[in-house]
């Protein structure tokens, strides 16, 4: 029953900051309300660590007034998801600046795209999780669109297209599943995953999800909404987009791809996986040179989420935990570093690299801080992404030799364009935007004490969270 | 059936007022009216009563859309006062005209009898050609009118036309008679029943504004007045669709093979022509007839399906389009209104100075895109399922694809009310009642969109 708390609570706190009755107090209610929010997600967490088999679901019968029924379930997967939503939300609206002076319709669409986040991580009905899948596009869009800079009438425009045309498919694929489901037909994930289909029928169904996911990702080659996107976006935007919304891809091949086509993922994915492997190489090569930070995380974002559907879909265990694990890391890590990119542009109204630099020397707490981000995001052993990739490239060794020496590039590429990103930013001569570069003060690094405490703990010690999703994996390489 | 007699005798009474030269009870007599015939009709639920040789049936499918008629006439009329602020005489000749093609309207989705059903759809359509013209001094309006009469009674011609060849193969008008002529006969039917059926859907395509006979739809929706605009695609449409579902599913749903292939072959048309051509539309009023169209393409997807639960979601979806399409008409009324232009850059900046206008106006064109948790999603992914469940595949396809189209165009005008700079010497004031009305109209569409299971459930 709790689990509905967990959609009902940022859905009712979104409607009373949209009638704009708070004002001023806007802000803070939103804060508060995400960090209660949070607050339950741990306790549902706590619950669930003593669940016996594992798992919290919620069966809510109203399909009389609504036609469709309400089906919630949360296994691990779903719970170190709904944990990463919980936790980035309130980071991202402390994030916000007093003085931008945002309406209370942002954080509104903020909480609103919580709810939905956390609806689709915790959904276990198609339609349902259909309509969570499509509700989180909405917020990021209005985001975009309303606070956006340059050019972001064209991009966002383009951007929904594109992702819708990706859910479209999907729908018919929903659709089409539907049909096959036994009598009486269900949208249940369970009555999907009975369907054992035949490998003619599981390409198209593939194809279908596939394209949905992809785009969602986003993967080589349907990145192209991507770096503009994020580009033009608030940062909060893209904290929203990177850190979690592109989750509810990779979220959706471990739900739909892995269990419903098994064959096609066992046979290698079609020929994707080597697209995917392409993008990710091409997406750190192309970091290295670009001109502007928020751009190079864009591509690096590119490269990173590559490398967890790389793991996901090699299809054995060590991969998929590495992929999960990879997820949450990653989310952390990206809004690690927007929140650094955003403390620079906040103070130097810049974020071209070459008009930076000797930060170190005027703000070392701000330096350290940064250093960190940059080493988790390079996978650094002892930091979390490190466990997560050695994992993935561990997997994906197990299931082509090949591709995971390609991929192990990736990190040498990785360390190559962040740490001179690191060099060209904070140390070297001080230009003319640097010169008066505030450190951070003490309520700027309370924002990041939550992300430096996860980069440690999930480095230092994965053993808790890879044995809470062990049991959730093993199913879903038994399963076929 | 008491609720036409009383919007008759209401119309009657709106003109006598006119005569004697009172305007200010004409609205408040209409709205009582309206109010009153919207509970007779409810009242009738569940009883299901037969009239006049069968002419007349008002089981609980036509109690339903004739509910769904009724409250659309009374949400058109309550944006009237402004519409008409400008325009000093009384108007009750426009008033009857509205309630009079309402009449129409609602013996069109209660007939019993081909005979019964050509006489609404006419006593519909004429009210309808001379309100096209209402404007008298706006040559638009009056090319509207003129193009309106002349191919709509060119289409009444194919109607009639087909119903006297169907009353020829089956020696009668009645609908359940022929449905037992048709059962009986099914094996050889005579080539007089296919075509004069095919007459008969050529003549109802017409009226719903469908695709191929969708030629006079964009012309006549942007020269009308746009309140008439309004009425023609809410009820002028929905009671069209209601009555060829009614026509097809009470006599001719066992030869489905005989009107199944035309009819997917209209709705795919319709759905392709519709959303393709709104795309490149920067008139909102035109943009408004294409999307019409294209919804007309996906209601018949519920008459192609004809499951039991059919009707259901015919009902869903005809309000949600409704609901939808008069919010966004009593926006676009506003901003013509200040404005002087029905150009998608009259928007701009309109969220910056009327915040809930703008708010209405984007409920309903993602309602209308189908985005969900919107109603409109809840009603086109029942009509997908219906659809699918019968294994029609490929119409679901374009359905959806036609559905992406949509997003773009419906997106548009978002865009201009929330991203692009205002206009900055114009301001679009409105009143506080009107506000509140717009309000109202997107409140309903929230709450339709929570439970969407109680219509389709309906009937």
């Amino acid at each position: 029953m709790i689990l509905i708390l967990l959609l009902i609570l940022p859905f009712l706190a979104s409607l009373t900051l949209f009638t704009g009755k708070l004002g001023n107090h806007s802000r803070n209610f939103a804060l508060i309300s995400s960090m209660v929010i949070f607050v339950i997600s741990v306790v549902v967490g706590y619950a669930f660590t003593f669940a016996d088999d594992k798992i919290l679901s919620l069966d809510l019968d109203l399909e009389k007034l609504l036609n469709i029924q309400i089906i919630l379930k949360a296994d691990a997967i779903s719970m170190v998801l709904v944990m990463l939503t919980t936790l980035l939300v309130p980071i991202i609206i402390t994030s916000t600046s007093r003085k931008e002076n945002r309406t209370h319709n942002f954080y509104a669409l903020i909480l609103l795209m919580e709810m939905a986040l956390i609806g689709v991580f915790t959904s276990s009905e198609m339609i349902l999780f259909y309509i969570f899948w499509e509700l989180a596009l909405m917020p990021v869009f209005f985001i975009t669109a309303i606070w956006g800079g340059e050019n972001k009438k064209k991009i966002t425009v383009k951007f929904l297209i594109y992702t819708l045309f990706g859910s479209f498919a999907m729908l018919i694929a929903i659709l089409y599943l539907y049909t096959l489901t036994p009598h009486p037909h269900s949208f249940s994930f369970e009555s999907f995953y009975q369907l054992h289909l035949p490998y003619s029928v599981q390409v198209p169904v593939f194809l279908a999800f596939f394209l949905a996911f992809a785009i969602k990702i986003p993967l080589f080659p349907f990145h192209s909404w991507q770096a503009d996107t994020y580009n033009t976006s608030p940062v909060q935007g893209t904290m929203l987009m990177a850190g979690i919304m592109l989750k509810m891809g990779l979220y959706g091949i471990i739900r739909f791809l892995l269990p419903i086509t098994p064959d096609v993922v066992a046979g290698g994915s079609l020929i994707f996986l080597p697209l995917i492997l392409f993008g990710v190489i091409y997406g750190a090569i192309i970091a290295i040179r670009q001109p502007n930070l928020k751009k190079l995380i864009a591509f690096a974002s590119l490269s990173h989420v590559g490398i967890i559907a790389l793991g996901l879909l090699s299809n054995n265990h060590y991969g998929i935990e590495g992929g999960i694990l990879q997820m949450f890391s990653h989310g952390v890590n990206v809004v690690g570093f927007f929140l650094c990119y955003y403390m620079i542009v906040k103070r130097t109204n810049t974020d071209r690299i070459a008009d930076l630099g000797g930060i170190a020397s005027v703000a070392p707490r701000f330096a350290l801080v940064f250093l960190i981000v940059v080493m988790a995001n390079v996978a650094l052993p002892l930091t979390n992404s490190f466990v997560g990739e050695f994992l993935i490239l561990l997997g994906l060794f197990q299931f082509n030799k090949v591709m995971a020496i390609i991929a192990g590039l990736t990190i040498i590429l990785g360390a190559v364009y962040m740490l001179n990103m690191y060099k060209k930013v904070m140390f070297g001569p001080q230009t003319k935007a640097t010169e008066e570069f505030e450190d951070l003060s003490i309520r700027e690094m309370l924002l990041f004490v939550p992300i430096v405490i996860s980069i440690f703990w999930a480095g230092i010690s994965p053993s808790f969270a890879l044995q809470m999703i062990e049991g959730v994996v093993k199913s879903l390489i038994t399963n076929h | 059936m008491y609720a036409i007699i009383t919007i008759s005798i209401v119309a009657l009474i709106v003109l006598m007022l006119g005569a004697l030269g009172h305007k200010k009870p004409l609205l408040p007599v209409v709205f009582a009216g309206l109010t009153l015939a919207f509970g007779l009709n409810l009242m009738g639920w569940n009883q299901s009563v037969h009239l006049f040789n069968e002419m007349y049936i008002a089981d609980n499918f036509s109690i339903a859309f004739n509910g769904v008629l009724i409250f659309t006439t009374i949400l058109v009329f309550l944006f009237a006062p402004v519409y008409y602020k400008p325009v000093k005489r009384p108007l009750e000749d426009v008033y009857a005209l509205f309630l009079f093609a309402l009449v129409g309207a609602l013996t069109m989705t209660a007939f019993g009898n081909l005979l019964m059903l050509f006489v609404g759809i006419e006593t519909m359509s004429l009210s309808l050609y001379i309100l096209a013209g209402s404007k008298k001094f706006d040559p638009n309006s009056n090319e509207a009118a003129m193009k309106y009469f002349l191919t709509g009674s060119f289409a009444s011609g194919f109607l009639l036309f087909g119903i006297a060849l169907l009353y020829g193969a089956s020696g009668s008008l009645n609908l359940e008679e022929i449905h037992q002529y048709v059962v009986a006969h099914q094996a050889h039917l005579p080539g007089m029943l296919h075509i004069g059926l095919l007459l008969v859907a050529i003549g109802m395509t017409f009226k719903i504004g469908a695709a191929p006979f969708h030629f006079w739809a964009p012309d006549v929706y942007e020269g009308s007045p746009t309140l008439i605009t309004t009425f023609m695609a809410t009820v002028g449409k929905v009671a069209a669709i209601a009555a060829f579902f009614r026509l097809i599913n009470s006599s001719f749903a066992e030869i489905s093979e005989v009107w199944k292939l035309t009819l997917t072959i209209f709705a795919i048309a319709t759905i392709l022509v519709g959303n393709l051509s709104a795309f490149y539309q920067d008139n909102v009023k035109r943009m408004f007839a294409y999307s019409g169209i294209a919804h007309a393409g996906y209601m018949f997807i519920a008459i192609i399906t004809l499951k039991e639960s059919a009707a259901g979601v015919l009902l869903l979806y005809t309000m949600s389009y409704t609901i939808a399409t008069i919010t966004a008409f009593a926006v676009l009324i506003l901003v013509r209104e200040e404005t002087g232009t029905f150009n998608i850059k009259a928007f701009k900046g309109l969220a910056k100075s009327n915040p809930t206008e703008a708010f209405a106006m984007t409920i309903a064109m993602l309602s209308l895109a189908g985005i969900p948790p919107l109603v409109g999603f809840a009603a086109k992914y029942n009509l997908f399922v219906a659809a699918i469940e019968q294994g029609n595949l490929p119409l679901v396809i374009v359905a959806i694809i036609g559905s992406v189209i949509s997003v773009y165009y419906y997106i548009r005008p978002i865009i201009a009310m929330y991203v692009s700079k205002p206009n900055e010497d114009i301001v679009i004031e409105s009143s506080n009642s009107y506000r509140r009305q717009i309000e109202l109209a997107a409140i309903l569409m929230i709450i339709l969109g929570l439970i969407p299971g109680v219509f389709i459930n309906l009937i």
